[in-house]
């Protein structure tokens, strides 16, 4: 406890220097990190919008005499087990696994982080309401969530996201709730209260800009779990319906063929830890950036 | 400390509340849900219709939704949660030990987490824009950027198979606890380090922590009196959150380690659709959760004497 | 500097807590102990309340039955040591062994099979059995070693049924004194109960009054793994030295592994995709024959389940009895494309696709395959995967409401006889909801044969009515005959005298070990 107090105490240190003032781009750039997640990020949202378009093969013909084939020519990065175009997977697969990842949490985030906040700052009746509510989905097995949500729907991309989404408010909620009380009780915002600032006003100017860091950094991480998910899904064979290319299920199947075909492993998994590296490194980015005691 | 029982005890009744509202949300999502348990348990060989409603009618399967849950709930406030619909053995009698078994991954896995988890990010914090820094954020995303299932065949492959160093799955000593915990803590270091790391860094630029060092106050006394309780509480709830999947049980670890565990008595009971069992584990799984979450939010009013005042 | 040393003491904690458990390591399994590791738990050890497969296959080391297949799938006297049936074909008689005992002491005679046949039998207890002894009207005690079972109806598949894991002998005394048999198994068996820890393991050990030859291993732990992957991986650590349902993926690397190999042995499930003949141009048996034709299942058995798969050319695997040869429609673009146009849909037609994902061998990947080969000749095919239980009831509907066009379907007849499939999956009267006839087939000719074929005790005559029953099917084509499967096991090298079945049973009496 000695040791990892005065541990905290020196990390306190360079938050002392003076900000430096340059502009918010300026200094995004300059962070290596940010620089290393925005380039990441702007490679697959270009990989995905436009790869599609520049690739030969179809992602999902098959042609049984060729599967497993190792990278090389015709099939840059090989073939699957049913003979298809990796490379082509691989992009198109990008492209639906990013627009999951990114409704899903846009959406939970929304959704949760709206009630955890609300929850923070009116406390009482309200805040036990919706906090119990939060405990009865926290408790909801996910797979069970899955497959009502399956049978109301129909199997597809649709029901991926909407269960995903469900799974992933309760979390957004405590997780904003937390950072909101951390500083709904400062004097700051006290004195605000006090000054006759509306609570709207308070809200959105003190407490909200202040707890958004943590969620944010928080967002990102939920982000890669949910790819995680799909595949986890798709593990207990509910993922998304083959033969569309997600990297969930992808990841998946490719288990299988590990040691007679170790690229697609190596392919789909080295996509998906570039992805979650990009997108991490870059909510992080912003965070120092925008943080205004940051150097 | 009055303020705290009370707080306790409302809580405790909420959570009677939770727990109605999640076995009645429980209940109907089972038979809303396409699948029926006499068609599971008689398999591909057996279809009679005859027999199939001989079974339903002994089981009460044949009556009103609602008729069934009002009996479900008279059974349980005897401490009754029926028996499996596929094995007939007491619901009860079989969550007990399987919770165990789970209990005991998630805390040796919290544990590794917490402890690898508050290191990188406390480090990571602290030399901020430094190599540690990048280190820090390298090694805690690895553990998210692969699926379970990957992370467990590699390390069952160079451990077990390679090495020849630890048992690849099963239940047993602590030997067989190592490989799932090791994989099952690995997405929540990367979720406890980056949250610690934003939430110190949270903290740091407060007006009070200027103030406090203004004052001449000792770095270590700002640290403990100041940041701490103030930036504890985002990692308190990743941590609670955490254990709370944990302790719900983590069937793709449990799966791949054939663990013997509650995730997968979950994720089993709900492909047989075997609904007593999967309604006990569900109400176990929420009593967990509802309680864990009322020590976390015990805990934050411990470390933040000004939250004492909002629990009214 | 406090940071590192913190750090460097953290680090060497964590290896002193590994170190300290280096010892034990991933080991053998002990000398006089066979671990079978299955995908699945027992569910029930009583074996008239469960006819499924892995309970099945422990069951068969604590129970037994009267008559049992060997390794041919031909029936084998066990407990009865002959039997005869009546002219009339309505009263077989067998006669019992003698000098067996259940695991209690008890005595097997007579009265303890007409006790269990009683039990089978009772509607009051709602036993799936009582389904395979679908014609048994009476069981009595001729004589102390004497048992006569009397049928309504000549009932021609009573033998073969009789195999079944299902149709096995609890002890009378445990059954008269209450013994919850279905955790406390009291059989005659060569292994009696230990203990079970669901989904964990079930340990067995030798009965020292056993009838045969005694086991030669102690004891059997049977052990619940469902990853397969992990199955293939506590093989090659040693922790295991027997796994079933080998991932295909593993086998080549595996037999290159000289402490390791691979048996491979003849099953008889058959995999069929269930076209519903009540649907749009599905009704049309030249669009069905069209669907057969598009499809490679050569191509599907080789780089899909990597040759552990035969393609059928009947609706019953080799192994069963009555196989017949008939039509094997094989893979022919062209003639499938002038099917279609002469059915009139030279351009395909869409249909819905219902399958399990993870169920049978490959099964997701075997449709994904078939989707690609059908949408080669026009027929757009939209998959639509789902859990068992889900799919076990969406397919399960009358014929008007069904939703499925094809329906992937997979059976293996643990009794062997091919009057389980044609009667469960072909009969008009198994239509669902009834029963599983899920391509809504109706050929009232076949109905007829089917029945009359059942009405047959001789076995000879009885094969030879398959033998024209199986072609008026093939040539109906009420499925798209997929595939036969072969059994896969990984098996220590040093572990031998195993025995395998056409059904996923493993015979492990004669079981050694070679050090």
């Amino acid at each position: 406890m000695r040791a990892a107090s005065s541990l905290l105490a020196e990390a306190a240190a360079p938050a002392m220097a003076p900000p430096r003032r340059r502009g918010a781009w300026r200094r995004l750039l300059h962070n290596r990190l940010s620089a290393l997640g925005l380039g990441l990020v702007a490679f697959f949202s270009v990989v995905a919008a436009a790869g599609p378009h520049l690739i030969p093969y179809s992602p999902v013909t098959q042609d049984l005499e060729r599967t497993l084939q190792p990278p090389g020519a015709p099939h840059l990065l090989g073939t699957d087990e049913f003979g298809r175009d990796v490379l082509s997977r691989a992009v198109h697969g990008a492209r639906l696994t990013l627009a999951i990842g990114l409704a899903v949490i846009s959406a939970s985030f929304l959704i949760g982080f709206l009630a955890g906040v609300g929850a923070a700052v009116h406390g009482g009746v309200t805040d036990e309401v919706i906090m119990r509510v939060m405990d009865v989905l926290l408790a909801l097995p996910g797979m069970l969530l899955a497959i009502v949500v399956v049978a109301a729907l129909g199997p597809g991309t649709a029901s991926l996201i909407l269960a995903m989404t469900v799974y992933n408010v309760p979390q957004f909620a405590r997780m904003s709730r937390a950072a909101a009380l951390g500083v709904a009780h400062q004097s700051y915002i006290e004195a605000a209260g006090a000054l006759g600032a509306s609570p709207g006003r308070i809200l959105f100017r003190h407490v909200v800009p202040n707890c958004l860091g943590p969620v944010l950094v928080f967002a990102m991480i939920r982000f890669s779990l949910t790819l995680l998910t799909a595949a986890g899904l798709s593990f207990l064979g509910l993922g998304i319906q083959p033969p569309t290319p997600e990297f969930g299920a992808m990841l998946h199947a490719s288990r299988a063929y590990l040691w007679e075909a170790p690229h697609l492993m190596l392919v789909y998994g080295g996509a998906v830890s570039l992805m979650v590296l990009g997108l991490n490194a870059m909510a992080e980015g912003f965070r120092d950036v925008l943080d205004p005691a940051s150097g | 400390m009055i303020r705290v029982v009370e707080f306790v005890a409302r809580r405790l009744a909420a959570t009677i509340l939770v727990l109605l509202g999640l076995s009645l949300l429980v209940f109907l999502m089972l038979r809303l849900v396409p699948g029926d348990p006499i068609q599971v348990y008689l398999g591909v060989e057996v279809a009679d219709p005859t027999l199939e409603q001989r079974l339903r009618q002994s089981l009460g399967l044949d009556r009103p939704v609602l008729v069934q849950y009002a009996r479900y709930v008279g059974r349980i406030v005897t401490g009754d949660l029926g028996r499996s619909i596929l094995t007939q053995r007491r619901v009860g009698e079989d969550l007990l030990p399987k919770a165990l078994n789970t209990a005991q991954l998630a805390t040796v896995s919290l544990m590794m987490a917490v402890t690898a988890g508050l290191s990188l990010g406390t480090l990571a914090a602290a030399r901020r824009f430094t190599l540690w820094d990048h280190v820090g954020l390298l090694a805690s995303l690895a553990g998210i950027s692969l699926p379970v299932f990957w992370i467990g065949l590699l390390l069952q492959w160079t451990v077990s198979v390679q090495l020849g160093l630890l048992p690849s799955a099963g239940k047993g000593g602590l030997e067989r606890l190592i490989l799932p915990a090791l994989t099952l803590s690995a997405p929540s270091v990367a979720l406890i380090s980056r949250v610690a790391r934003a939430s110190m860094l949270e903290v740091f630029r407060q007006d009070y922590i200027r103030v406090a060092r203004a004052k001449g106050l000792a770095e270590r006394r700002v640290m403990v009196r100041h940041i701490l309780p103030n930036g504890i509480l985002p990692i308190l709830t990743v941590v609670g959150l955490q254990f709370g999947y944990m302790l719900a049980g983590a069937v793709l670890t449990e799966t791949v380690f054939a663990w013997p565990g509650l995730g997968r008595l979950i994720v089993d009971a709900i492909k047989d659709r075997d609904y007593p069992v999967v309604q006990g584990a569900v109400l176990l799984v929420g009593a967990v959760f509802v309680l864990l979450n009322l020590t976390v939010d015990l805990i934050y009013v411990a470390v933040d004497p000004r939250l004492r005042r909002s629990a009214r | 500097m406090r940071t590192r040393r913190w750090t460097v003491s953290l680090g060497l904690m964590t290896a002193l807590v590994l170190g300290g458990l280096v010892g034990p390591g991933a080991g053998q399994t002990p000398a006089d102990t066979l671990v079978f590791v299955q995908g699945a738990d027992v569910v029930s050890f009583d074996p008239h309340r469960t006819v499924e497969l892995v309970s099945g296959n422990v069951n068969d080391k604590i129970y037994e039955r009267l008559v049992v297949l060997d390794e041919k799938g031909g029936v084998q006297p066990r407990l009865a040591t002959q039997w005869a049936v009546s002219p009339d074909g309505r009263t077989w008689t067998f006669e019992l062994r003698r000098n067996v005992v259940f695991h209690d002491g008890t005595p097997f005679n007579a009265e303890a099979v007409r006790v269990n046949f009683e039990r089978m039998l009772d509607p009051g207890l709602r036993l799936p059995t009582a389904v395979l002894l679908g014609g048994v009207s009476r069981v009595r005690a001729a004589s102390s070693h004497t048992v006569v079972l009397e049928t309504r109806e000549p009932f021609g598949p009573l033998l073969y049924n009789l195999t079944h894991y299902s149709i096995a002998f609890i002890s009378p005394r445990a059954l008269r004194e209450g013994v919850d048999v279905a955790r406390q198994p009291v059989g005659t068996g060569p292994y009696r109960f230990v203990s079970w820890i669901p989904k964990e393991a079930v340990v067995l050990e030798a009965h020292p009054r056993y009838w045969g030859e005694q086991p030669t291993l102690r004891r059997a732990i049977f052990r619940a793994v469902p990853d397969g992957t992990t199955r293939t991986v506590m093989l090659e650590t040693g922790e295991a030295d027997i796994v079933a349902n080998l991932p295909v993926q593993d086998v080549d690397r595996l037999r290159r592994r000289a402490d390791l190999q691979v048996v491979v042995h003849p099953f008889n499930r058959v995999v069929w995709l269930m076209i519903n003949t009540q649907r749009g141009p599905l009704r049309d048996v030249r669009i069905r024959q069209a669907l057969n034709y598009a499809v490679n299942k050569q191509a599907i058995a080789r780089a899909i389940l990597r040759g552990f798969a035969e393609v059928p050319c009947s609706v019953v695997a080799r192994a069963t009895f009555g196989y017949a040869k008939s039509e094997c429609y094989s893979y022919n673009p062209s003639k499938a494309k002038a099917l279609l146009a002469e059915a009139g849909y030279p351009n395909g037609f869409e249909v819905r696709l219902f399958s399990t994902s993870g169920r049978y061998l490959m099964d997701r990947e075997t449709v994904e395959a078939v989707q690609g080969q059908l949408a080669g000749v026009g027929v757009q095919v939209r998959l639509n995967l789902m859990e068992w239980a889900a799919f076990l009831s969406s397919t399960r509907r009358p014929p008007d409401q069904a939703e499925h066009d094809l329906a992937l379907w997979a059976f293996g007849p643990a009794t062997n006889d091919s009057d389980f499939v044609l009667a469960t999956n072909f009969h008009s009267s198994a239509w669902p909801p009834a029963g599983n006839n899920r391509a809504y087939y109706r050929n009232e000719q076949v109905d007829q044969l089917i029945m009359e074929a059942r009405a047959t005790v001789d076995d000879s005559k009885r094969k030879a009515m398959y033998g024209r029953l199986i072609p008026m099917i093939m040539h109906d084509a009420p499925a798209i005959f997929l595939h036969e499967l072969k059994q896969i096991y990984g098996v220590r090298a040093s572990t031998g005298g195993l025995t395998f079945y056409p059904i996923e049973i493993v015979g492990i009496t004669g079981a050694r070990k070679m050090r």
